[in-house]
């Protein structure tokens, strides 16, 4: 499995990150997925996004209630082609992290991975999964 | 060989009724006993918003789609869930979609998976929370139209949201 990652941070790690001081700023992601499969086989992925996942029903220190700041969605696209899609709501934990499935063509996979949730946040990923042995 | 007594052959009316009273038989009781499932009200109009309208979320069989959470769950903020159906994932025979309800957090809906044909299997994996010991319920929808679903009972030692 070869492992992709973006945001830097040691050994694969992930790190909360202020969402809510900076809206757009970039999440560290974490995505695995084969370096090649024959055509025809149905590989698995996994992509994790580091999200605090606020649902909005906490209160902090001073009893004010923390804004929800969630993930809503994560759609997976092979070129135009919609794969998998997966919609989140609060029960979904922090970091999520979402394993889906997607079967070879004959071609070279070409994936983006997308994550839209509040105030703005919408982030790409894009991953590639050779032809081969 | 003796004929079954639904055969074509038999088409006597006495006997064929029998053997329709003898299906209502088996039937009925698993639509009797199906209720005495505990779950909340905000879940199942979860599942009926889901479903579309009330008579195809009463048209929800149990079987086929497997829901897998630990039994026991130490701490609920990280819970690791797997949804999956056998399928040949072809176009006129696939799963479209599988959504998982809760009955014991503040909101009933989990998270629901998309699926098409380029997916191949039918299968996804989703960290989640639980705030307290409760059940949840995996409900898939298939090209067919037909809806099946699995429940699990979940203990959780350290509930999740408080601080």
């Amino acid at each position: 499995m070869a492992t992709a990652r973006r945001g830097g941070g040691g050994a694969g790690r992930l790190h909360r990150v202020r969402l809510d001081a900076h809206p757009n700023a970039v999440a560290r992601t974490l995505i695995s997925k084969p370096e090649s499969a024959k055509p025809g086989e149905v590989v698995e992925v996994r992509a994790t996004i580091a999200h605090p996942m606020e649902t909005g029903l906490r209160l902090d220190a001073t009893g004010v209630a923390v804004p929800r700041l969630i993930l809503r969605s994560f759609v997976c696209h092979e070129r135009e082609q919609l794969v998998f899609a997966s919609t989140f709501s609060t029960a979904v934990a922090a970091n999520p992290s979402v394993r889906f499935f997607v079967r070879m063509g004959d071609a070279p996979l070409t994936l983006t991975l997308r994550w839209v949730g509040d105030a703005g946040f919408d982030q790409r990923e894009f991953v590639t999964v050779n032809v081969g042995g | 060989m003796r004929p079954s007594p639904l055969s074509p052959h038999d088409n006597g009316p006495s006997r064929r009724r029998a053997g329709l009273m003898l299906a209502g038989a088996v039937v009925l009781p698993a639509a009797v006993l199906r209720p005495a499932h505990a779950t909340s009200a905000a879940m199942q109009a979860a599942i009926q918003a889901w479903a579309g309208s009330a008579s195809a979320a009463a048209s929800i069989r149990d079987g086929r789609v497997e829901l897998d959470v630990p039994p026991l769950v130490d701490n609920g903020n990280l819970v690791s869930i797997t949804v999956r159906m056998t399928s040949p994932m072809t176009a006129t025979d696939h799963v479209r979609e599988i959504a998982v309800f809760n009955d014991g957090n503040p909101q009933p809906e989990v998270a629901r998976f998309e699926f098409s044909l380029r997916s191949g299997r039918a299968q996804a994996a989703l960290n989640i929370r639980l705030a307290t010991t409760q059940n949840l319920v995996a409900v898939a929808r298939l090209s067919d139209g037909s809806l099946w679903q699995q429940r699990a009972e979940v203990v959780v030692v350290l509930a999740a949201c408080i601080e």
